[in-house]
């Protein structure tokens, strides 16, 4: 498809839809986008996504219990875990957040009070101390580089590969399905331009090293899918909005790699040449940026803003 | 509250007009000299000079960069190299005044803008001393430029050299993960890296996105150092950049390098008002991508010296994401 069309829609559609649990559902009931406020959806065996919003989470079911990823917020976790209710009686009895940044991770009370322990990477338990939300939960259990979480004959493993979107952000890898499933970084089915222009809590300087990272890991363990954790969208030659598989191959990682590899090479070269950050725009060649899911010109602008100060300060 | 709101706008109306040149002096001199190509291009013709401030007490300045250096019979004391270029006429500089050796470089903080350069301190035997997370940074994100640090502290320091010293304090995150607040004594005068500049606090933040900023603990560390000062009976600062301003001829003039304190209070209210309007705004139901667009800017927008219509919509953008994330 016209990939021009995909991208300039995405970031409408997106901005429509919006991260906001309230909005999808809103939109739902005002006639909104063609598919449900959420939904619970088998992916393999033992496998589920929880798609509520735009954002989608990991549900994995287990002769000895069930694993979920990031409750959002207290009423999207009222929801999930009805709908998780609806499929098995099984209880859920481990909650891990993908980070210790609160628009993922509020309303763990609610798996809490059943009796599920909340796991998270170390660093994001002290960052929770240094930034308490009232309605997130402190991790029971924490873990350094990797940790294994099973409930039978499912189970999650979790890596830390160093800091990328904040600094405590695991890659999960769903078995037996040997599904990466990866948080705010990657995104398929595209490699794609970053939703928020201002890029907070991405550490730049440690983006390229983590991607390598993660693809050498996907080829040590043969991992060949990667799922995100947001939808995307793109409108087909009926000009009707058409939600994209939640998983892509695990090429799309160095994909992901090469763009923020191209970015820094084309801000850098800006920067030894003394251009102001506000102007990258006007002097770098943004055509290969623009077949990026996402990208418009006014976000990349703010981007090289922010990548400009990588080469400024070191970070 | 009422006498706070009242010496709030009193400060509004001194202050915009002086943070607009503020921001317009900080733009300027960043552009125009603080770019790597610029000061290969300008070299020994980058803008630099050093002024005293008090007894064995001076600050140098180059392009938009500024740091501090104490003068003892013991040696001498400096602070952030800058670049190599500037540390070269830093040390020229130096020995104009004194033949003493620099015995001590404290870093502010680890980016890379204030931390280049240090070698030739180095060289003559110089310790470095910076707060320990700045090592591990420096470790991270190494430069081949930046000389790591000998001394390392958690909360304090103090470098003691003759009859003059350097307390050095931090008060956790803020601009960088590192970033220590000085004061130079006997002089009492206390040395401000980013998070302020004299001589007002209401100014445009110059990198709207923030980059390296813990957003959740800038006004605490404010705070703090207004209260170190007041502790300390400190009533002057100097900050970490050059500012300039025009006169009524429209001549461009550099700021005198000091500034009152309450500068850095003014700073925290610039944060504090557009934090709280963000929390306001996304509590009461506005979404994050609406908030650089639709949030009510009146109450501090006409505040800001220089006021930038874009780079607000950047930063607010920013601050929304701290206020949803929490970072």
């Amino acid at each position: 498809m016209n990939s021009v069309i995909r991208n300039r829609t995405l970031t409408c559609l997106l901005l429509a839809f919006s991260f906001s649990t309230y909005l999808a559902i809103s939109a739902q009931a005002q006639g909104g986008p063609p598919w449900p406020p959420f939904e619970l959806k088998q992916e393999s065996d033992g496998l589920y996504t929880f798609q509520v919003g735009a954002r989608r989470n990991l549900v994995l079911i287990g002769s000895e219990g069930v694993i979920i990823t990031d409750p959002v917020n207290e009423e999207t976790a009222k929801i999930y875990r009805d709908e998780i209710a609806k499929v098995t009686d099984k209880p859920i009895k481990y909650v891990v957040y993908s980070s210790s940044l609160w628009g993922r991770i509020r309303g763990g009370r609610v798996f809490k009070a059943e009796g599920a322990q909340i796991v998270a990477h170390e660093m994001c338990a002290q960052e929770l101390k240094d930034t308490p939300h009232p309605d997130v939960v402190m991790p029971d259990i924490t873990f350094t580089d990797k940790y294994n979480i099973s409930v039978g004959d499912v189970s999650l493993d979790l890596v830390h590969l160093g800091a990328n979107y904040g600094t405590c952000s695991p890659v999960m890898i769903a078995q037996p399905t040997n599904m990466m499933f990866l948080v705010n970084i990657v995104n398929p089915p595209y490699a794609q331009v970053p939703w928020d222009p201002t890029i907070p809590n991405f550490h730049l300087h440690n983006l390229v090293p983590f991607f390598h990272a993660v693809e050498d890991y996907a080829a040590e363990y043969k991992i060949e899918s990667v799922m995100g954790a947001y939808m995307s969208v793109e409108r087909r030659g009926d000009d009707k909005p058409y939600l994209l598989p939640a998983a892509g191959p695990i090429s799309v990682v160095a994909e992901q790699r090469l763009f923020w590899e191209k970015l820094f090479a084309a801000v850098e070269e800006q920067v030894d040449a003394g251009t102001n950050p506000l102007k990258m725009t006007e002097k770098i060649d943004m055509s290969q940026f623009a077949d990026y899911y996402g990208y418009n010109e006014e976000k990349m602008k703010v981007i090289m803003q922010r990548v400009y100060y990588l080469f400024r300060i070191g970070r | 509250m009422i006498g706070h709101a009242l010496e709030r706008e009193q400060m509004m109306k001194r202050s915009k007009a002086i943070g607009a040149a503020v921001f317009i002096g900080l733009c300027f001199i960043c552009v125009q000299f603080a770019f790597p190509a610029q000061a290969q291009k300008y070299g020994s013709e980058a803008p630099y000079g050093t002024e005293k401030i008090a007894d064995n007490l001076y600050t140098f300045h180059f392009g938009g960069h500024r740091n501090i250096f104490l003068v003892t019979d013991g040696g001498v004391i400096a602070t952030d190299p800058l670049t190599v270029s500037a540390a070269q006429y830093l040390r020229q500089e130096i020995a104009k005044i004194t033949d003493q050796p620099v015995k001590y470089v404290a870093y502010s903080h680890s980016h890379w803008d204030h931390s280049v350069g240090g070698q030739i301190f180095k060289d003559e035997g110089a310790q470095f001393v910076a707060q320990e997370q700045c090592l591990g940074n420096m470790k991270e994100t190494p430069h081949p430029d930046v000389v790591e640090p000998d001394i390392t502290f958690t909360d304090k320091y103090d470098i003691i050299l003759g009859d003059q010293s350097l307390e050095l304090y931090y008060f956790g995150p803020s601009h960088d993960n590192c970033l220590s607040v000085m004061i130079a004594r006997p002089a009492n005068i206390l040395f401000v890296v980013d998070i302020a500049s004299p001589p007002t606090g209401w100014y445009m933040e110059w990198d709207a996105t923030m980059a390296d900023t813990y957003l959740y603990n800038l006004v605490p560390v404010l705070k703090a150092v207004e209260e170190l000062a007041a502790t300390k009976g400190v009533d002057t600062f100097i900050g970490g950049h050059t500012s300039t301003g025009r006169d009524k001829n429209g001549k461009l003039f550099v700021h005198p390098p000091t500034g009152p304190v309450s500068a850095i209070r003014e700073r925290r209210y610039f944060w504090e008002e557009m934090i709280g309007a963000i929390r306001t705004a996304m509590g009461n139901g506005m979404l994050l991508e609406a908030v650089p667009d639709q949030l009510d800017q009146s109450a501090f927008a006409d505040r800001i010296g220089a006021h930038d219509k874009d780079q607000m919509r950047v930063l607010l953008r920013r601050i929304g994401a701290y206020v949803e994330s929490g970072r």
